[in-house]
């Protein structure tokens, strides 16, 4: 038998391992990093077993940059060729040969299939040569099995037989069973389009390799977005015309679709979901019914958009300025009521005070304008004030822009109620609304 | 864009009960009965003191301070009304201010509800209350009900605080009756109206009794970004993202009263209704009536007659002669007058009780700090030193003027300290004691790193702004130019965040637990101050810290734990036990020559107090010869005279290098003792005193802002400003004041009183003493109390090689669990200075990780069954497991079964540990002795080298082997090398006394200790060990800066620089730092068995 073993060197999902299945069926993941693939009866058709293990070291690096790979009769002295002399390639029989001269620590990584139930137990062997001045797996290779497994037991004996290339483990064909999904998790969060494109690219591409593994075509992919200080989260979802691999089509379509996007919030993690196909399907019709209320509601908002309409749904926002605590949004509305944060442990409480949590409460003019209009000072005079004291304060945004506004009730000429504020640093008024 | 809504305003403008007749009438006055401080823990943005500055500055008729939870700032607030800091710009308050206080509660039904102490009972009532509530709830979570407070309603005043719904209301007001008012505040928010309105509603139909606050969680509007940040921090959120977490503006601050009237010119009542509510809070805190518990006393005797009936017997214990001598006897009645006037009695008699009780199990104790002043401690055996023989006068530690409790720090042995803790809860009950807290503020790094995230830096970018700070702190952030360049942030919002960060300094974080401060009360303690369940299990805090409980009166005793005591107690039982000497550290012999002559050489590895390398390098130059001049010699090296430049002066004119000079004449009486120079902090306070015009109350202010922790900037420069001014007017240069000024600063960070300075050089003295007499006991017992002291074993074991100790190896069938003496002198005088010193045995607890209770057993076994026959018998006999038998193996304990350690290693790895099987101790698999002799002949030989190796991975040292003097035969042949070259050969410690001074130098050792203290500008110490001896090494920064990373990340060192000489001093001042080059094992291995060089 003849095993490749790749070390892809950064933990991995066992999803990856349907990358490799256009190397040999018989292909198997092994935690945290390691990919086997028995090619005795596939190396052939790819050209030899360099040829092969070049291949597949290069498609292991599209995900895992720094990936290396080796060759040896057995899983377990091809995991330690890996680690020890990656690219090395034994000779049929060889294997104990290739690594007398490693380090006695090297045979940590004599597991392939299966690892070492308790790494300690190993490590303890190891740990236990060194003490006595062994320090080179030829120093071990001498000891008869039953002297190891008078020590150790049965780790003693499979230690043993894996050295001497007497364990043999076999790779069952892979069958593909994990969804497509990708995931991105910044240490450092980032709050630029082209930093967060480029986690999101490499994810994208290794959901393609995938589907190129399993030769199925991609029909839509969603992008949830979550944000470091918050919450909050961001959604973006692409789905072209037809399913497709091109993945230089998504990537465009979701660089677009990110372009506007408020990262002001550094993103911290995202998750990427892929709609996979087997080929071209077709589409849902434009005119084929549509039944829930949202449906209706978002079709109309489509409608309207189509015609240059900026048009969506009022999500209340928890803002102390008037002109933020409203947005605009094509989804439905989110449930907006704010409250103290209250925390139980055993009984006992702690709450974390929202100071302004009734500012939602304050009483809004119906029309408020997205732009104050500045008053002039004949204008402002024109108007009747219906209080000595501001009926409310606003003091905000202190560390970057600073908004400090006394709000008051005012009557037109017109008998209009209006809703003016004086800007306390400018001394300037401003109109910011209409009642009814 | 228009953005329709659907709401309109329901009210503009809420109706109320105003009159005419009330309107635009100025009222009588208003009083604060809602503040809140930064005690609230990230949830008020000025401190107590802030707070109540700012009432009086504003003319308020007085501020009540509720902070969340908890009493813990109400003690700084009294403090800032009734005794504010002589040294900082602070308001007097005028005569009708009412300081009160009390607490806001967020009750399980998550109303809010604060309640103030009217009288004693309340506040019994409230302590109780915060206590219910705090007791079994985890840090910042309190669980307390409705209903009970509404059973404990006696004595308080209780503020319902909106929103509150009309039934919840009632309930309380049917049990609080005209006790419970309802605050209304008008903050230019909406909800402030709603609130208001609901008030109305409540006045009108329930009788409710309106008052006004300004509900301040600040004292000032520009406080609101701190508050802002706080609540970013309380929430872990940033100021972008918190929105309405925020307030929405920064009206909640203590309003000036024109602006206030203004506001409420319809209801001038409301105001007035303060004043009203603000009379019946008549509780001050100087009422709470601290009594000690007086169990203690024999019946029918006074404690008066009680603690003169101990003191005199004491005395004559002490004097070991039936008359006390006069003046001896005299200073005893004038201290006892002065301790029963001030009603101190069963303070001194609860500490008697205490260090009696430690007495009785042998627990080894001494009184330290202004204790030692006191002729009462001294004869009740509270402390050591005789104060009548060092002059010492009783006044600095309790003073008629001062009326301060006073305070005793006791140290006890610290592997038995809690022997005594235990004590104390047991004889009086959780209830009546409890442990002071410490207050976790927040330094210059927690500041920078919370900060720097409510602004929503990444934390990479927080974690490189705090390694660039540094040791310097903030300051680095602030003095450097452009640094926000180098964290890619713009410079307006860097200002921004520093400026808030450096707000943020000093605000109270959590509650900690004071290492050792108790609060004994003969009351249930929580009817005098709240307790809260502290992180440790079965620890109680209460929330006030150690000056709080100062500035009340109360009177603490600190349980300190010192591991010198614990290594004492050790030595006089094994020279009880081997040398046949009974006797106590009050018993050994003063001022001993011999010992003196070993201090001046400054042969003072694993002493007390003067072990460290810079007393080190002061001991030859300061050259003791009395007690005294140890007291110096403890004190000097602190801070306090170092940053002073006191040290220098002293050390040249103790020489005769320098004449004794004084900067006025006034001085000569003062630091006479001293050499002209103040090394004391009674000195200090004593100068200000006579050449800076210091009062005796500015003095003594001066002494509390030293030993505060809390002190401000602004306080230090009234103190700088002030002695400034005074000097200049009794015409002393300022280059002094300058000096005397940075000597206070010093001793705000560490300095020590003459008391305690010599109370600590007893144990210098003490432990000196037994080094010097004998040696082999002292290492005994010091490598039987670690970790402890300066030096690890390893240090401490070969120092005492070289001096002669004897040290025997491990072994199975002669070890004991500790290191010990084996054999015995049959000694009549402990002074002998003849060298018959016992060989010390190697204990188990030398072997690291090895289960006590395994070693123990091992112990018992073998002195109740005889010596181990074999290893199979040790294992069937101890029942050890295999770590444990590797480990002692490894140690070499086995040799008295085989020498060779490995063979034995590898026999151990193979028998079997199953007690059920016939082969238990034996081969696991019948013990194939052909297989198993021909594996064992397969094992490499060990080398010295990996002998040692093997000793230090599980002992720390090796009793046979040095490192170096391994390597020195390799160093040997690389000398012959180095000299072809003409190079530079090494040198090791013996022969660097050959060397001249300034001569280059190449030297070769273990690193011992590495130093960098602040006060030394960048200059790093190390001292590197080899066969014969020390080496100093001084990096100077330069130096250090290019070698910092060979430094942290090796242990054997090749030196080259220059020999510095001063008298006996050697020094090498360092040009390279490098890391020793060992030969691989194979080498190490050849160079022992050709034998080249080694020797």
């Amino acid at each position: 038998m003849r095993i490749l073993c790749l070390n892809l060197q950064q933990n991995q999902d066992p999803s990856c391992a349907e990358v490799f299945l256009k190397f040999s069926p018989r292909v198997q993941f092994r935690y945290p990093h390691y990919i086997f693939i028995d090619i005795e009866s596939t190396s052939g058709m790819l050209g030899g077993e360099f040829q092969t293990l070049k291949k597949a070291v290069d498609a292991a690096r599209v995900f895992s940059p720094v990936s290396t790979g080796a060759i040896a009769d057995s899983a377990g002295v091809a995991q330690v060729l890996v680690n020890f002399r990656p690219f090395e390639i034994t000779k049929p029989g060889e294997d104990l040969k290739a690594i007398a001269k490693l380090p006695v620590a090297s045979l940590l990584e004599i597991e392939g299939l299966e690892p070492w139930p308790k790494r300690r137990s190993i490590e303890h062997i190891t740990d236990f040569f060194q003490s006595l001045g062994m320090d080179w797996v030829e120093d071990i290779m001498h000891f008869e099995q039953a002297s190891l497994r008078e020590r150790w037991g049965e780790t003693g004996s499979v230690l043993w037989k894996r050295l001497h290339g007497q364990e043999f483990q076999v790779i069952s064909p892979l069958v593909p069973q994990d969804p497509l999904v990708g995931y991105g998790y910044f240490d450092d969060p980032v709050a630029s389009l082209p930093l967060l494109m480029e986690k999101v690219r490499g994810q994208l591409r290794y959901l393609f390799l995938r589907l190129d593994g399993l030769s199925r075509f991609a029909q839509k992919i969603e992008l949830t977005m979550h944000c470091e200080y918050s919450d909050h989260r961001h959604f973006a979802s692409i789905e072209p015309v037809s399913p497709s691999r091109d993945l230089k089509l998504f990537e465009d379509l979701l660089v677009k679709k990110l372009e506007n996007l408020n990262l002001e919030n550094p993103i911290r993690e995202f998750e990427l979901h892929l709609v996979d196909a087997p080929e071209k399907i077709g589409q849902l019709d434009f005119f084929e019914p549509r039944d829930t209320t949202e449906d209706r509601w978002k079709r109309l908002i489509s409608f309207s958009r189509q015609a240059q309409v900026d048009m969506g749904f009022l999500q209340r926002e928890a803002s102390s300025l008037p002109e933020e605590s409203y947005s605009l949004k094509t989804d439905w509305p989110e449930k907006f009521s704010p409250k103290d944060l209250v925390e139980w442990q055993s009984g006992a409480l702690q709450v974390k005070t929202v100071h302004s949590k009734n500012l939602g409460q304050s009483p809004r003019p119906s029309l408020l304008l997205k732009d104050p209009l500045q008053l002039t000072t004949v204008a402002k005079d024109h108007l009747r004030f219906l209080t000595r004291v501001p009926i409310e304060r606003i003091q905000n945004g202190w560390w970057k822009k600073s908004q400090e506004r006394d709000y008051y009730f005012a009557v037109s000429q017109e008998g209009q109620l209006l809703w003016v504020y004086k800007d306390i640093k400018t001394e300037k008024y401003f109109l910011h609304g209409y009642f009814d | 864009m228009a953005i329709s809504t659907n709401r309109l305003p329901r009210s503009l403008f809420p109706t109320h009960t105003s009159s005419s007749s009330l309107a635009r009438r100025r009222p009588k006055g208003f009083a604060e009965l809602l503040g809140r401080s930064n005690f609230s823990f990230l949830q008020g943005a000025s401190k107590p003191e802030e707070m109540v500055q700012e009432a009086i500055r504003q003319d308020y008729e007085g501020i009540a301070i509720c902070d969340l939870h908890g009493l813990y700032g109400v003690a700084r607030g009294y403090q800032a009304t009734t005794a504010p800091s002589i040294f900082e710009a602070s308001l007097q308050a005028k005569k009708s201010f009412r300081y009160s206080f009390g607490t806001e509660f967020i009750l399980t039904d998550q109303s809010h509800i604060a309640l103030l102490p009217m009288n004693k009972d309340g506040y019994k009532n409230l302590c109780d209350l915060i206590t219910v509530g705090k007791r079994q709830a985890t840090k910042g979570f309190c669980q307390l009900s409705l209903e009970q407070v509404l059973a404990r309603h006696e004595g308080l005043v209780a503020f319902a605080l909106p929103p509150i719904e009309t039934k919840h209301f009632e309930k309380i007001q049917n049990v609080f009756q005209d006790r419970l008012f309802l605050p209304v505040w008008r903050d230019l928010t909406w909800e402030s109206r709603e609130f208001y309105k609901k008030a109305l509603e409540l006045e009108a139909h329930q009788g409710a009794q309106l008052f006004v606050t300004n509900r301040p969680f600040m004292h000032e509007p520009e406080r609101k970004p701190v508050f802002d940040v706080l609540t970013c921090i309380h929430h872990h959120t940033t100021l972008e993202e918190a929105k309405d977490k925020l307030l929405q503006n920064g009206e909640r601050h203590l309003r000036p009263l024109d602006g206030l009237y203004d506001l409420w010119q319809d209801r001038p009542d409301l105001i007035e209704k303060t004043l009203e509510i603000s009379s019946l809070l008549e509780f001050r805190l100087d009422e709470i009536r601290y009594r000690y518990p007086n169990s203690n006393l024999p019946e029918k005797m006074s404690p008066t007659e009680y603690i003169r009936h101990l003191s005199e017997k004491g005395l004559r214990e002490r004097y070991n002669s039936p008359n006390i001598p006069a003046d001896v006897q005299k200073t005893l009645d004038h201290e006892l007058k002065i301790i029963r006037d001030l009603e101190y009695e069963d303070y001194f008699l609860t500490l008697y009780e205490i260090c009696q009780f430690a007495l009785s199990r042998g627990i080894l104790y001494q009184g330290r700090g202004s204790a030692a002043n006191s002729v009462v401690c001294y004869a009740l055996k509270l402390t050591a030193v005789n104060p009548v023989q060092m002059g010492f006068l009783f006044e600095r530690f309790i003073s008629m003027e001062r009326k301060e409790p006073p305070d005793i720090d006791i140290d006890f042995e610290h592997s038995r300290r809690e022997e005594v803790i235990q004590h104390i809860y047991e004889k009086y009950g959780e209830h009546h004691a409890a442990m002071v807290c410490t207050v976790i503020r927040f330094r210059s790094r927690m500041a920078i790193r919370e900060t720097a995230k409510v602004f929503g830096v990444p934390l990479a970018k927080v974690n490189r702004m705090i390694k660039f700070m540094g040791r310097d702190g903030m300051r680095r952030l602030i003095e450097t130019p452009d640094v926000w360049n180098q964290f890619q942030l713009d410079e307006k919002s860097w200002q921004i965040m520093i400026h808030m960060a450096s707000q943020l300094q000093g605000f109270p974080r959590h509650l900690g637990i004071h290492t050792g401060g108790f609060l004994i009360t003969q009351d249930p303690i929580t009817e005098m101050v709240p307790v809260e369940k502290a992180t440790m299990t079965g620890r109680y805090v209460i929330q006030w810290n150690k000056d709080d409980v100062n500035f009340l009166k109360l009177m603490k005793i600190d349980m300190l734990s010192l591991g010198m005591l614990t290594a004492l107690r050790k030595c006089f039982d094994l020279l009880k036990q081997h040398k046949n000497w009974t006797g106590s550290l009050a018993e050994l012999p003063q001022e001993d020559a011999p010992t003196y002559e070993m201090t001046r050489k400054a042969e003072t590895v694993g002493v007390f107090q003067i072990e460290s390398r810079a007393q080190m390098q002061t001991l030859p130059r300061l050259k003791p010869t009395t007690f005294y001049d140890l007291v110096v010699q403890v004190a000097i090296v602190r801070p306090g005279p170092l940053q002073g430049g006191m040290v220098h002066p002293y050390l040249r004119r103790r020489q005769g290098l320098e004449k004794v000079v004084y900067a006025h004449k006034d001085l000569e009486p003062i630091l006479k003792g001293t050499m002209g120079v103040p090394i004391f902090q009674e000195q200090v306070m004593k100068i200000v005193v006579a050449i800076a015009g210091f009062s005796p109350g500015e003095a003594d202010e001066l002494r509390r802002i030293m030993s505060n922790a809390w002190r401000s900037k602004g306080s230090m420069d009234g103190i700088k400003d002030r002695i400034f001014r005074g000097m200049k007017a009794h015409g002393v240069t300022t280059e002094y004041a300058a000096q005397i000024y940075k000597t206070i600063e010093g001793f705000a960070n560490y300095g020590f009183p003459e008391s305690h300075a010599a109370s600590f050089a007893l144990l210098s003295y003490a432990s000196c003493f037994l080094k010097r007499h004998h040696p082999d006991v002292f290492v005994c017992a010091l490598l039987n109390s670690q970790p402890m002291g300066f030096y690890p074993p390893r240090i401490l074991i070969s120092e005492a090689q070289r001096n002669g100790v004897e040290f025997l190896p491990l072994d199975v069938q002669k070890s004991d669990m500790d290191y010990a003496l084996e054999g015995n002198l049959k000694l009549s005088k402990i002074d002998s200075l003849g060298k018959e010193l016992i060989p010390i045995r190697e204990g188990f607890t030398s072997i690291q990780g090895l289960p006590k209770a395994i070693s123990k057993f091992i112990v018992q076994e073998r002195q109740e069954n005889g010596k181990f026959l074999s290893l199979t018998d040790f294992v069937q006999r101890t029942k050890a497991p295999r770590a444990a038998l590797m480990k002692i193996a490894a140690a070499g304990a086995f040799r008295c079964f085989s020498n060779n350690a490995r063979a034995l290693l590898w026999q151990i790895e193979s028998l079997s540990l199953d007690r059920q099987s016939f082969l238990w101790g034996h081969a696991k698999e019948g013990f194939d002795k052909n297989l198993e002799e021909e594996s064992s002949e397969a094992l490499p030989h060990e080398s010295n080298w990996q002998l040692m190796q093997r000793e230090y991975a599980h002992k720390g040292f090796s009793l046979e082997h040095h490192p170096m003097k391994i390597l020195r035969s390799a160093l040997n042949l690389k000398n012959e090398k180095l000299r072809e070259a003409r190079r530079m050969p090494f040198a090791h410690s013996e022969n660097l006394k050959a060397i001249h001074h300034r001569s280059k130098v190449r030297v070769a050792g273990l690193l011992s200790i590495t130093q960098r203290p602040p006060t030394a500008k960048g200059m790093c110490f190390l001292t590197l060990e080899d066969e014969f001896g020390f080496m100093n090494i001084v990096v100077p920064p330069d130096v250090y800066q290019k070698c910092r990373m060979v430094i942290y990340s090796n242990s054997l060192f090749e030196v080259q620089g220059q020999i510095e000489k001063s008298g006996a001093l050697i020094n090498i001042k360092a040009v390279v730092v490098l890391p020793l080059e060992v030969p691989t094992g194979a080498q190490v291995f050849e160079i022992m068995h050709t034998g080249i060089g080694y020797g």
